[in-house]
């Protein structure tokens, strides 16, 4: 559970809509605010109407790839925390990632305390930036 | 131990005359220039000193009582066929010095011998006799490196493969963990472990639905494992296609890639090894895959029957992509063995000779067009079955 009165607002991108209900609800039990896109687009435009303390973007997705969807959050809100989730043989992307200001990465399948434990250092660390 | 492998075989000569005298003084005078010549004094003591220590050079008179030269020459080459002989003939017989010839001998000399002209003879067709062995080592070692080069590449086909299906595991395998530990996370929080029903059965669901997932996923790799037999046996090219197509279709989707196919509906059968077949097209794709992966794009697979003047019906097996296309200088080298445009690490260089080596032994061809920024097109042309005989599955020729 959460110390803070406010609990963290995380996005989780992924186009693997079984992975991103579980995760959901697993970071919901933990105190955590959780909304999930499918695409690009979506996150995008969730990205527009909400405010995140952090989020989670898989490299790899239909349409749009993740290191795109990177690049736009960054010009729609610098500041905003984002963990990638990448698998095996990425490693050329998860070091563009890095350069293009993701805040940490995790390779899958993922341990779900380390992704949480991840979530709040890096929505911390965004919130003493912001 | 290499180094006593490669050496030579020393020059072991055989000095076949019926007259002693003249056999004995040309050995002599043979000594002098370095030569160790055993001899013998008829044809049928030649055969002998032959089966029991065979020389690399005979020189053999034509004229012998008993079996004459050319009959002794057509046993010797027959029995052993790397020795290499220089005929003796009589001015009145040199005719049977270009018979001699014409049944494998090495050259004739007419008498009288001139011994340095003899000596020189000698040596050239010893020579003969090192590079015929030279050839066959080379030959032997070029086909095991062959071999090896074909292996080395299936594997890397089959890494492709397995690194893709790992991959596609990987979600659903995800999944069932965390829906797991979803479980118990709600039953330790639970009173006396109890868990909401419909939450349970929820979860249950979902695993089980990963789970049939991941079962599909390894029931096409198990089909697909089970027919890479390397007997040949009659085969639908077209049900190869759709087969590969499908387990290709997820790494495909990855990178943006649609594959779609145009099968011929009357396309005969072929005898072929599935396994090789299933390589050349897992090639095929899996390049057009990765060359426009990038910017995604669409490969095309085309079966056809055509009919060709020359060499008749033919079956066409094209795979074209919409891809960057081949530039003008790698595209004369592609089938080359080693030749790659990936990064290093990433290209093994083998696919497309290896593809070459297989659809050729098949008695095929392989083509490519490509217009650099309009894709490349592989075509392969096999030929087509005798029509009414019904295809039989062959013994492999190994």
């Amino acid at each position: 559970m959460q110390d803070g009165a406010t609990p963290i607002r995380l996005l989780i991108v992924d186009d693997e809509r079984g992975f991103t209900e579980v995760l959901s609800k697993r970071m919901t039990r933990r105190g955590l605010r959780v909304d999930t896109a499918a695409s690009g687009a979506e996150a995008v435009r969730m990205l527009r109407t909400q405010d995140y303390d952090a989020t989670i973007i898989d490299l790899k997705l239909e349409g749009m790839d993740g290191v795109e969807i990177l690049k736009v959050f960054k010009l729609l809100d610098p500041g905003l925390p984002i963990l990638m989730l990448t698998g095996h043989g990425s490693e050329t992307a998860v070091k563009a990632s890095m350069r293009l200001g993701a805040a940490d990465y995790l390779s899958k399948p993922v341990d779900f305390e380390a992704l949480v434990a991840k979530v709040l250092n890096v929505a911390r660390q965004g919130g003493d930036k912001a | 131990m290499l180094h006593d492998e490669l050496a030579e075989a020393p020059l072991d000569l055989l000095l076949v005359d019926d007259e002693a005298g003249f056999r004995d003084s040309v050995a002599q005078r043979l000594q002098l220039r370095g030569f160790a010549p055993r001899t013998a004094g008829s044809g049928e003591e030649c055969l002998e000193v032959m089966t029991s220590q065979p020389a690399t050079v005979v020189v053999l008179d034509v004229r012998l009582p008993g079996m004459d030269g050319l009959e002794t020459l057509r046993r010797l080459k027959g029995a052993h066929p790397d020795v290499e002989v220089v005929l003796i003939t009589g001015h009145a017989t040199t005719a049977d010095g270009v018979q001699g010839m014409k049944d494998g001998a090495f050259d004739y000399l007419i008498k009288p011998v001139e011994i340095d002209q003899l000596a020189q003879k000698i040596r050239q067709a010893h020579d003969t006799v090192v590079r015929r062995e030279e050839r066959r080592r080379e030959a032997v070692f070029r086909s095991q490196m062959a071999q090896r080069m074909a292996e080395t590449e299936r594997l890397a086909s089959l890494g492709t493969l397995a690194a893709g299906v790992a991959h596609e595991i990987n979600n659903p395998v995800a999944i069932m963990i965390q829906e797991a530990e979803w479980l118990m996370d709600l039953l330790q929080d639970s009173v006396e472990g109890r868990i909401d029903p419909q939450e349970l059965s929820r979860s249950l669901e979902l695993i089980r639905t990963q789970g049939q997932r991941c079962r599909e996923i390894t029931h096409n790799l198990l089909h697909f494992a089970r027919k890479a037999e390397t007997r040949q046996q009659p085969l639908s090219l077209n049900g190869m296609v759709l087969e590969i197509r499908e387990i290709m279709e997820r790494q495909a989707v990855k990178h943006h890639v649609v594959i779609d196919t145009r099968l011929a509906p009357d396309l005969p059968e072929i005898v072929a090894s599935p396994s090789e077949i299933q390589q050349v097209l897992l090639n095929l794709i899996n390049n057009a895959i990765s060359a426009m992966e990038d910017k995604g794009g669409r490969i095309r697979i085309t079966t056809a029957v055509e009919d060709h003047a020359e060499i008749g019906k033919a079956l066409l097996l094209q795979v074209a992509d919409t891809g960057p296309g081949i530039g003008e200088a790698d595209i004369s080298r592609i089938f080359d063995p080693f030749f790659t445009t990936k990064p290093v690490g990433k290209g093994t260089g083998l696919g497309l000779s290896i593809c070459y080596g297989i659809v050729t032994r098949m008695g095929g061809d392989i083509a490519v067009e490509s217009t650099p920024g309009q894709g490349a097109v592989f075509s392969i042309r096999l030929p087509a079955p005798t029509p009414g005989a019904q295809p039989q599955a062959r013994p492999d020729p190994s």
